[in-house]
């Protein structure tokens, strides 16, 4: 890896501290060329010098997101430059998202393993999404939750004996769909009563024996989001 | 001695006394049947018997009619009519004897027959028959005496009924009655009644059958009569028996019939009657004849009977007319008259007599050629004919209808009073009617200034007035709430700050943890990672020092809001969720209680709600939780119990115990995560209130459970102690051929002009052509002329049948043609006057009905519907305010509904008078439940804010409590590692610590993240102007005017700028920029500067003052509402000072919308 310059945006002093430290230990290719504990700062510094990388915190001061604007301006103006930011907002996923739509490399949460070598490197190769561990393990818990409900989805359809017809039918129904225009559609080659046989078939299996009494369309629509039948996030109807 | 001699005395003079009056009603009735067995055989002695009773009858009353009776007959016999009927108006007046009454009637009827009476004779035997019936019905409870006397009465009614119709020639009726009277006959018990009925039998008329049987017949009665009554010294009918056959003798038809078949009798008469002969001029046969009148005369001149002497000298009269000894004749004829007319002692002559008698006369005469005399007496004879009419039955009818007549116009006058009366009265109902509607009208015209309305108007005046107090309270509490709601808003704000704060050690200790594990790659710079660590420890602890302080100074300000409230309020809002429970299979328990305690109204229902929430989630289906308040000592237990899986030993030892656990590996594996945060914030309330008072020692919180069986949660209060015609005429109309009239005329004059025999050939031959009902009276008057015509040819057959027919046909109509009219038009006025009355009735009940119909229920009707509409006005204002939300509604349903356009008018100003009022008071009330709707969710709000503020506090004061110790302790253990080198032991001590102590740190950071809440911020368009008015009104900020718009949430911005002049100078001043789709606010502090460590630190964590970490957290909260725009909060040095800016996303709104 070639020699690179770099650029520090960081408020607190004691974290500026230990972002030094780790460059200057184990990135020895990086030249900070500057740091910055504020915006002003920080554009002073950009007329002054180009830097290669910029570490660049999203919150500085009292303006606590004001790195993800930064960030929108440095790639607009500066489009190959690499920008990796940091944040201690481990919880605020929205946050992240925004910033990767403001156009960084990457993010580097301030928590678990903090800066690595290998994160510097993987930027200054032209990497985009680079993250460190504590930040994938975050996205992974996400990724797991999604492919479970996923699972779940598929694993109602076996345990249940969901068919085409009745995921439609539900779905429908969730759509506030009644039986008779159910029925009209073209892919449902039911009648109401047929379809009113179906939901009270469908109750039947989505609840147990106890639950069953008193369960109208929208309790079973409701069960079946529950049990992941049906995604709420894609309610589409079918053609007419 | 001499006591008994009075009282035996006594007894003697008693029965003395009623053996007197035994005796005397002995007497009166040994006298009374003298006199009646003496009636027909001597006069004289009758009448003397029945004085004799009479005198002896003063107290029988009894006897004393029955003695007028006999004497009124006598008086009878001897033609004293007056007399006799002077002697019966004596009975009638007295007597109350049903039976002797009859007797009168009876004798009346005689009198009346005998002076051809026959309206009164009818008036008696109508009163007669009357009383027979009543005397009938109890004929049982008759004496014997009494019951002859009944017989003699009713067979003396049937023979002189008999009698009656018998002279009328109604032989029909007459032999009817004959019957009749046969039926009470009897010769054993009355010899006199039955010799009386054989004698009328054999008088003739009687008796069907051919003329030669009918003869034999009469023969034998009268003969039968004769000897019995002879043998019995019956002299009146002997003498009546002897004139009868006197009559038939003198016929030579029946006599030889008689001669041929009672040659027996015949002889033995005419021997009996040799000595009886004197005129020898006669025949054999009218010597035998005037010889049986002739004794018939001696006796019943020996009887004292005048007018039967009359009638034997009659009988006489004829037999000479049948000898055609006329001269002899008329003497006897004469005779007879005289003694008929010269013994009028009284005014009533026997008219039928009379006219008989001239009749004779008039033939007599007619036989003798003296045409004039002849004449005379026949016009007499049809004149007394004409008074003695038959008609006497209609006569008496006619009388009777017209006393009925007289008697319906009095009724019918009462009738008509009857109907003025109803009408006069109904008239007075319908004024009173018509005033009393007029007086209800009045009322409902005047019931706006009524009572009724006047108490509503003062109710309604009060409700208005209670509910503007109302409202201002409603206002009042709900500004209250509100400034309540922007306390607790902005104290969760410096919540969140802290929190905020708390958070900001996590990236230290983060850098901490990866410098301690670098620490163990062996090598240079450890000394240098050492010394790092100790800055982040410092930093830490500087933060934690602020923190601290910051707890610290609002720890005074930090209040649990205490009150007293019963449990049934708490208990109230969680039984809502049975419905949850329900859905999940399970039964939620809320004990009915009336326990007071005293605590934080809203912190207690949190962890009840808590508490049952935990139960719910961790009790499978089927199981059931209940809640529990025991009053125990001086404290209440609340107790939430749940059938649900448990809790090991371990976890309630540890929930019971410990201060702080991870919540997550409480309860039973991986299904009850979560179960330990809950718990751990009601730790901590009870905490508080342990802290805050020693009254809230008794505070406690404890769990019990057993795996598998289920949990105890509870926890400890203190408790207080405690509250609606007409008539038809027939017009009759006559044509009688006028041929009948011309013949009538030829024949008068025929007769006058002396030519009988055209005068009967024309009469013939009229008659022929007449129909008798068309025209009687020509007809009779044709028969009469042919009379005359026969008479004057001595035709005496013609004469008879002529005279008969015309004697018929005059009695029935001629004379008396507009009798029976008269009757019938009387009857006709009776039956039409009933009609009458009827439609009277009808027309009065129909009138009365139309009256109603038209008028009076009209009337009624609008009487009552005012009546009802005051009572339904005075209803509604009555029930007044109960009915005040539809008061108006009420009285627009009467306005609309109303039958009286006229008073639509005062309901309607009724209305209106109520209507704005009533407005009012809906809107008022409107607003007062808007507003304790608003106020509702508000204390909702509140309650919510305020229960997270306060488990804020206890969160925040844990990781103040719990986490202080580490930093120092990481310092500690750096220090002696730089003093001491680095060994294993030592760094994996370090790391473990700083491992844990980030555990716990994030674990209590979680724990108070979970009761924060940004979505309170409620993004709206602001006017940057208002902003700066705020902070110009407030703090006398010097701002500028700016059309700016911006977003944001006015509370939070409003804190922000309070913040801000918290720390600067109230001297500086506001300016409003605006670039890159920002607006800045900034505030430019002069004559003061910033020092650049000031700077740096201004809005970290490390500042001096809070209020600018307060700023930053609401910079921050509005930049994640608004989707991470960067918003920015800085603060630099100027030429002039320092400046504070905050941006804001601007919105390009134009004032004026």
């Amino acid at each position: 890896m070639d020699k690179f310059k770099v650029i520090i945006v960081e408020d607190d002093k004691l974290e500026l501290k230990g972002t030094q430290q780790i460059l200057q230990t184990e990135v020895p290719e990086a030249e900070i060329i500057g740091t910055a504990t504020g915006e002003t700062d920080f554009w002073k510094l950009m007329r002054d010098s180009q830097p290669d990388l910029v570490l660049l915190d999203l919150g500085l001061g009292g303006s606590t997101t004001v790195g993800v604007d930064i960030c929108r301006q440095l790639r607009t103006r500066y489009a190959d430059m690499k920008i990796l930011v940091f944040t201690g907002e481990i919880l605020n996923e929205r946050l992240w998202v925004e910033v990767l739509s403001a156009g960084a490399d990457g993010i580097i949460l301030k928590t678990g393993n903090l800066l690595q070598r290998d994160d510097i490197v993987q930027v200054m190769h032209g990497r985009h999404l680079v993250f460190n561990e504590p930040f994938l393990e975050k996205v992974m818990a996400r990724f797991r939750k999604v492919v479970c409900k996923e699972q779940a989805s598929v694993d109602a359809f076996v345990e249940y004996e969901i068919d085409e017809y009745d995921e439609r039918f539900l779905r429908h129904l969730a759509l506030g769909y009644t039986k008779d225009m159910i029925a009209g559609l073209r892919q449902m080659p039911f009648s109401t009563k047929s379809l009113e046989k179906r939901q009270v078939d469908l109750t039947n299996r989505l609840f147990s024996e106890r639950e069953r009494s008193g369960v109208n369309a929208v309790r079973l629509v409701v069960r079946a989001i529950q049990l992941h039948i049906i995604d709420p996030e894609n309610l589409v109807a079918d053609e007419q | 001695m001499k006591a008994q001699a009075t009282l035996l005395l006594i007894i003697a003079l008693f029965i003395a006394c009623s053996s007197v009056d035994d005796r005397n009603a002995m007497v009166v009735s040994e006298n009374n049947d003298l006199a009646y067995r003496l009636r027909y055989t001597d006069i004289s002695a009758s009448l003397q018997a029945a004085k004799k009773a009479y005198s002896s009858s003063s107290e029988n009353p009894d006897g004393k009619a029955e003695a007028l009776n006999n004497m009124a007959y006598v008086a009878y016999q001897q033609m004293r009519y007056d007399q006799a009927l002077h002697l019966l108006q004596h009975v009638y007046g007295f007597s109350r004897n049903q039976l002797e009454l009859l007797c009168a009637d009876v004798l009346t009827m005689k009198v009346m027959q005998r002076i051809g009476r026959g309206k009164s004779f009818f008036d008696a035997r109508l009163r007669a028959q009357k009383r027979l019936s009543r005397i009938l019905s109890e004929e049982d409870n008759l004496t014997e005496r009494q019951k002859h006397r009944l017989h003699y009465a009713l067979t003396e009614l049937h023979i002189v009924a008999s009698t009656y119709y018998y002279y009328l020639g109604q032989d029909s009726a007459a032999i009817s009655e004959i019957q009749e009277a046969a039926q009470h006959v009897n010769l054993e018990t009355d010899t006199t009644q039955w010799l009386y009925y054989h004698y009328m039998l054999g008088s003739g008329g009687l008796i069907d059958g051919t003329p030669e049987e009918v003869t034999i017949t009469e023969f034998n009665h009268l003969f039968r009569v004769y000897t019995l009554a002879k043998a019995n010294h019956f002299t009146y009918f002997e003498a009546n028996a002897l004139q009868s056959l006197s009559a038939i003798v003198a016929d030579s038809v029946r006599a030889n019939w008689v001669k041929q078949q009672r040659i027996d009798a015949y002889s033995y008469l005419f021997g009996e009657h040799l000595r009886w002969q004197s005129d020898s001029t006669l025949s054999l046969r009218h010597q035998f004849a005037a010889a049986l009148s002739h004794h018939s005369i001696a006796l019943f001149k020996q009887y004292h009977d005048l007018f039967q002497t009359a009638c034997a000298m009659r009988t006489l009269g004829e037999v000479y007319f049948t000898a055609e000894h006329y001269d002899e004749a008329l003497k006897s004829f004469r005779k007879a008259l005289h003694l008929a007319s010269d013994f009028r002692r009284s005014p009533y002559q026997v008219t039928p007599w009379l006219a008989g008698i001239h009749e004779n006369l008039s033939l007599t005469y007619s036989a003798l050629g003296d045409k004039l005399s002849a004449d005379n007496h026949r016009n007499v004879y049809l004149d007394l004919l004409d008074e003695s009419r038959q008609n006497k039955e209609l006569d008496s009818r006619k009388a009777l209808l017209k006393q009925e007549a007289k008697g319906e116009r009095i009724q019918f006058f009462l009738l008509l009073s009857l109907v003025f009366l109803i009408v006069v009265l109904s008239i007075l109902y319908y004024r009173q009617l018509k005033r009393r509607s007029l007086s209800f009208e009045k009322q409902v015209r005047e019931i706006a200034s009524s009572e009724d309305c006047k108490q509503a108007e003062h109710q309604l005046q009060k409700l208005l007035q209670d509910s503007e107090e109302r409202l201002d309270e409603s206002r009042e509490e709900s500004e209250v709430v509100q400034q309540r709601i922007l306390n607790e808003q902005k104290r969760h704000v410096l919540q969140r700050t802290k929190l905020s704060v708390v958070y900001a050690i996590i990236p230290y200790l983060d850098r901490v943890i990866a410098e301690v594990k670098k620490l163990d790659e062996m090598g240079e710079n450890v000394s240098e990672r050492l010394s790092y660590i100790q800055e982040l420890c410092s930093g830490m602890m500087t933060i934690n020092d602020r923190l601290t302080s910051w707890i610290q100074m609002q720890q005074g300000k930090l209040s649990l809001q205490v009150s007293r409230f019963p449990l049934k309020d708490i208990f109230e809002v969680i039984s809502m969720q049975q419905y949850a429970f329900a859905q999940q299979q399970l039964t939620l328990e809320v004990p009915e209680t009336d326990l007071l305690v005293k605590a934080d109204k809203a912190l207690t229902l949190f962890m009840v709600n808590t508490l049952v929430d935990n139960a719910r989630k961790f009790t499978p289906a089927g199981g059931n939780v209940t809640i529990l308040a025991d009053s125990i000592d001086d404290f209440v237990e609340i107790s939430v119990c749940d059938t649900g899986v448990g809790l090991s030993q371990e976890d309630v030892q540890t929930l019971n115990d410990s201060k702080v656990y991870d919540p997550n590996r409480i309860g039973m594996k991986n299904a009850s995560k979560g179960f330990g945060f809950g718990i751990m914030n009601c730790k901590g309330i009870i905490n508080s209130y342990k802290k805050l008072s020693s009254l809230f020692n008794v505070c406690d919180f404890g769990v019990e459970s057993q795996e598998g069986q289920g949990s105890r949660f509870w926890f400890r209060l203190p408790r207080v102690l405690p509250l609606l015609f007409f008539f038809v005429f027939n017009f009759f109309a006559h044509a009688t051929p006028q041929r009948c009239y011309e013949l009538f005329d030829s024949t008068y004059n025929a007769n006058v002009q002396g030519r009988y025999v055209d005068a009967w050939l024309y009469a013939d031959s009229a008659i022929n052509m007449v129909e008798e009902p068309v025209d009687t009276v020509l007809l009779v008057s044709l028969y009469n002329e042919q009379a005359i015509a026969a008479q004057a040819l001595a035709e005496w057959d013609a004469y008879r049948e002529s005279n008969a027919e015309c004697v018929r046909l005059h009695r029935f109509f001629s004379s008396d043609h507009s009798l029976a009219s008269d009757c019938q038009q009387l009857e006709k006025m009776n039956d039409d006057s009933h009609v009458l009355y009827v439609l009277i009735v009808l027309s009065l009940i129909a009138s009365l009905a139309l009256f109603y119909r038209v008028v009076l229920r009209h009337r009624l009707r609008h009487r009552a519907s005012l009546d009802d509409l005051y009572q339904r006005l005075t209803c509604v204002l009555r029930s007044f305010p109960e009915n005040a939300e539809t008061l108006v509604d009420e009285l627009k349903n009467i306005s609309h509904n109303l039958d009286q356009p006229q008073l639509r008018q005062p309901v309607l100003e009724l209305r209106k008078k109520f209507a704005s009022s009533l407005v009012m008071l809906q809107e008022t009330n409107g607003f007062i439940e808007d507003i304790d709707e608003k106020t509702q969710k508000q204390r909702f709000e509140l309650d919510r804010l305020y229960v997270m503020n306060q488990i804020l506090d206890n969160s925040l004061s844990t990781i103040k409590h719990e986490t202080m110790y580490f930093p120092s302790r990481i310092k500690q253990l750096t220090d002696d590692m730089q003093q001491n080198g680095i060994d294993t032991s030592t760094h994996q001590t370090l790391l473990d610590l700083v491992t844990y102590y980030r555990h716990i740190y994030m674990l209590l950071y979680e724990q108070a993240q979970r009761q924060t809440d940004q979505s309170l911020l409620r993004l709206q368009p602001l006017a940057v102007t208002d902003l700066l008015a705020y902070a110009s009104t407030t703090y006398g900020v010097a701002t500028q005017p700016t059309e700016a718009w911006v977003k944001g949430d006015e509370i939070l911005l409003h804190l922000l700028l309070d913040q801000m002049f918290a720390v600067v100078p109230k001297d500086s001043a506001l300016i409003v920029e605006e670039h890159d789709s920002m607006t800045y606010i900034i505030c430019s502090v002069s004559g003061e500067t910033l020092t650049s460590e000031q700077l740096s630190d201004l809005f970290s964590p490390q500042t001096e003052r809070m209020e600018y970490l307060v700023m930053r957290q609401i910079v921050r909260e509005h930049d994640a509402a608004c989707g991470h725009p960067g918003l920015r909060l800085a603060a630099e040095n100027t030429d002039a000072g320092y400046k504070i800016s905050f941006s804001l996303p601007a919105i390009h709104k134009s004032m004026n919308s």
